[in-house]
C-alpha cells in the first residue's frame, strides 16, 4: 500500500521551498504489519494451549500488548501536550493528536477483547472491581473527549492549546481514578472466578510468544502514529495552501 | 487578586439575580430528577433511604452541569468576555471569580435539593444531614474548579453545550465515587472516621484541580 | 480442559476488525489528502510554468 504519489510537477514546486511529503505507508508500516501477523500466526498455531483456560488464554497475546500500546500512545500524547504548551511547536501538537487517535484504537481493542476472555474465564463480561479494566475504561473516555474537543475547533493554535490543557488535566486525573477504583474495590469483593487464572510460571514457548507480541505491538503502535502524523502534516499543508491561495 | 475575583463573581451573580431563569430551571430540574429517581426502583426491594446517596450524587452532577453551562455562555452574547479581558483584572482572577460565582450558584441549588431529598426519601433530619451538606460543599469545589474551565473551553467550540458533559463527567467520576461512598456511610450513622479515606481523596482532588485549573485557564483565552 | 476456541476466535476477529478498520480509515484519509495536495501543487506549478510576468496572485 502506497499513498498516491505527488506528481512530478508538484515535486518541483515542493523542492523549491518545501520538502516533499513523505509517503504515509512505507517500509516501517509494512514491517510492523508483518510482525503483528507473524505473532498472531505463532500465537494461534505454534504456541501450546493453556491447560486450564483452553484456547481463550491466547487472547492474552493481543490483549496485554494492546494495553502496552495504548499506554505508550497515551504517554506520548501527554508528553507532547506539555511540550506544545511550552514551545508552541506545531509538530508536538500533531504528534499528540496522532497518538491520541491511535491510543483510542488500542484501548478499544483492550476493552473488547478483555470481556470476551472474562466472560468465559471469570464468568462475567465486566467486573467493575478489576482495577485495570475500569481504569482503562475511563482512559477511553478521556481520550475520546480529547479527540471530540479537537474536532470541534477550527483554529489550529486554539485547537492545540485546548487539546494540551485537556491532556494535561487528564494526566492529573489518572491517579485519582486509580486511587478511587482501588478504594472502591478494597471492600473485598469476591472475584467471580470460574477458573483461577493463575500462571505460576509460563512455559518458555508462551513466554517467547508474549515477548514477541510486545515487540510487534509496540512497532504497530509507532507505525500507526507515524502514518497518522504524516497525514496530519499533509492535511495542514493543504489547509495552509487553501488559506493562502484564496481560491475558496 | 481575590478582590478582583470577587468583583467578577458579584457581576455574574447580579446578572443571575436579575433574571433568575437559570437558577429556577436548574432547581426545578434537580427536584424533578429526585422525584423521577424515586419511581425508578421498586420500593419493596431497596428502601428509599438506601438509594438516597446515589440519587443525590447523580442529581447533583447533572444539575451542576446545567448551572455550569451558563457560566461562559452569558459572556458570549455581547462578547462580554472581551470586556473582561481588556480590564486590568488578571486572567487567574477572572477564572477564580467565575468559579466563585458558579460555586455560590450551585450551592444555592443544593441548599434546596438536600432538604428536598430528606423530605422525599424520609431521611432523619439531624447531624448526618449536616455532614452530608459539608461533603456536598467539598465535592462542589472540585466540580466547579473543573467545570468552570471546561465551560470556558466548550463555548469556543462548534459543539458548545454538547461538549461540556463529555469533558466534565470523566473528571466528576472520582468526586462522585468518593463522595457517594462517604455519604452512604454518614447516612447509615457510621462514625465519620470510616468515611475519612474517601474524604481525603476528595480534599486532595479539590486542592490539585483548583490550582491546576487556575494555571490552565489563561491558555484557553486568545493570546 | 474447557473448550474456549470460540472465544479465542472472537477475540482475534474483533481485534482484527478494529485494527483493520483503523488502517482502512487511515488509508482513505491518506488517499484523499494527498490527492488534494497534489491538485493544489500542480495548479501552483502550472501557474508558475505559464511564464507570465510575475502575475499578481489571485486573491
Amino acid at each position: 500500500m502506497t499513498s498516491a504519489p505527488a506528481s512530478a510537477s508538484a515535486r518541483t514546486v515542493l523542492s523549491s521551498g518545501l520538502t516533499a511529503p513523505k509517503p504515509i505507508f512505507d517500509w516501517f508500516f509494512a514491517l510492523a504489519g508483518l510482525s503483528v501477523l507473524a505473532v498472531v500466526v505463532r500465537a494461534i498455531y505454534f504456541t501450546p494451549i493453556e491447560a486450564l483456560q483452553g484456547a481463550a488464554q491466547k487472547i492474552y497475546y493481543i490483549h496485554v500488548p494492546s494495553a502496552l500500546g495504548a499506554y505508550i500512545a497515551v504517554g506520548i500524547t501527554a508528553l507532547m501536550s506539555i511540550v506544545y504548551l511550552w514551545l508552541h511547536d506545531e509538530r508536538a501538537d500533531r504528534l499528540a493528536e496522532a497518538s491520541a487517535e491511535v491510543a483510542l484504537v488500542f484501548i478499544t481493542v483492550v476493552l473488547t477483547t478483555g470481556p470476551i476472555w472474562a466472560h468465559k474465564i471469570w464468568g462475567a463480561w465486566w467486573v467493575w472491581w478489576d482495577m485495570r479494566l475500569t481504569f482503562t475504561l475511563f482512559l477511553w473516555f478521556i481520550v475520546a473527549a480529547y479527540l471530540v474537543l479537537r474536532d470541534g475547533i477550527e483554529d489550529a493554535a486554539m485547537r492545540g492549546r485546548y487539546g494540551a490543557v485537556l491532556a494535561i488535566l487528564g494526566a492529573l486525573l489518572i491517579p485519582f481514578i486509580h486511587l478511587s477504583v482501588y478504594l472502591f474495590s478494597a471492600r473485598l469483593h469476591p472475584m467471580p472466578v470460574v477458573l483461577k487464572p493463575d500462571k505460576p510460571s509460563l512455559p518458555p514457548e508462551m513466554l517467547t510468544t508474549f515477548l514477541l507480541a510486545f515487540v510487534a505491538f509496540t512497532l504497530l503502535c509507532f507505525a500507526l502514529i507515524r502514518a497518522r502524523y504524516r497525514i496530519a502534516v499533509q492535511r495542514d499543508l493543504v489547509t495552509a495552501f487553501e488559506g493562502d491561495g484564496g481560491s475558496r | 487578586m481575590m478582590g478582583a475575583a470577587w468583583l467578577v463573581a458579584r457581576k455574574d451573580l447580579a446578572i443571575e439575580f436579575r433574571t433568575r431563569t437559570a437558577f429556577f430551571s436548574a432547581l426545578v430540574f434537580a427536584v424533578l430528577a429526585l422525584c423521577i429517581f424515586y419511581f425508578a426502583w421498586d420500593e419493596s426491594i431497596i428502601a428509599p433511604a438506601q438509594r438516597a446517596p446515589g440519587v443525590l450524587w447523580v442529581v447533583l452532577a447533572f444539575s451542576a452541569l446545567l448551572g455550569l453551562q451558563r457560566s461562559f455562555s452569558i459572556e458570549e452574547h455581547d462578547r462580554g468576555i472581551d470586556a473582561l479581558l481588556v480590564s486590568p483584572i488578571s486572567r487567574e482572577a477572572i477564572y477564580l471569580g467565575k468559579a466563585i460565582g458558579n460555586l455560590l450558584f450551585l450551592c444555592a441549588i443544593q441548599l434546596i435539593t438536600i432538604p428536598a431529598l430528606a423530605l422525599f426519601y424520609n431521611l432523619p433530619i439531624g447531624r448526618p444531614l449536616m455532614v452530608v451538606t459539608a461533603i456536598v460543599l467539598l465535592a462542589m469545589i472540585g466540580i466547579v474548579a473543573v467545570g468552570t474551565l471546561f465551560s470556558a473551553m466548550a463555548v469556543n467550540t462548534r459543539l458548545a453545550e454538547l461538549l461540556l458533559p463529555m469533558l466534565s463527567l470523566p473528571f466528576f467520576v472520582p468526586i462522585l465515587m468518593n463522595a457517594a461512598q462517604a455519604t452512604t456511610r454518614v447516612l447509615a450513622d457510621r462514625p465519620l472516621a470510616e468515611s475519612w479515606p474517601w474524604l481525603k481523596i476528595l480534599i486532595a482532588f479539590d486542592l490539585v484541580f483548583v490550582v491546576a485549573c487556575t494555571l490552565a485557564f489563561p491558555f484557553t483565552l486568545e493570546e | 480442559m474447557i473448550d474456549t476456541t470460540a472465544e479465542m476466535i472472537a477475540g482475534y476477529v474483533v481485534a482484527g476488525l478494529l485494527f483493520g478498520g483503523y488502517v482502512l480509515s487511515l488509508w482513505l484519509r491518506a488517499h484523499r489528502v494527498s490527492k488534494r495536495l497534489d491538485a493544489i501543487l500542480s495548479a501552483a506549478s502550472s501557474r508558475r510554468a505559464s511564464a507570465a510576468p510575475p502575475a499578481r496572485r489571485s486573491r
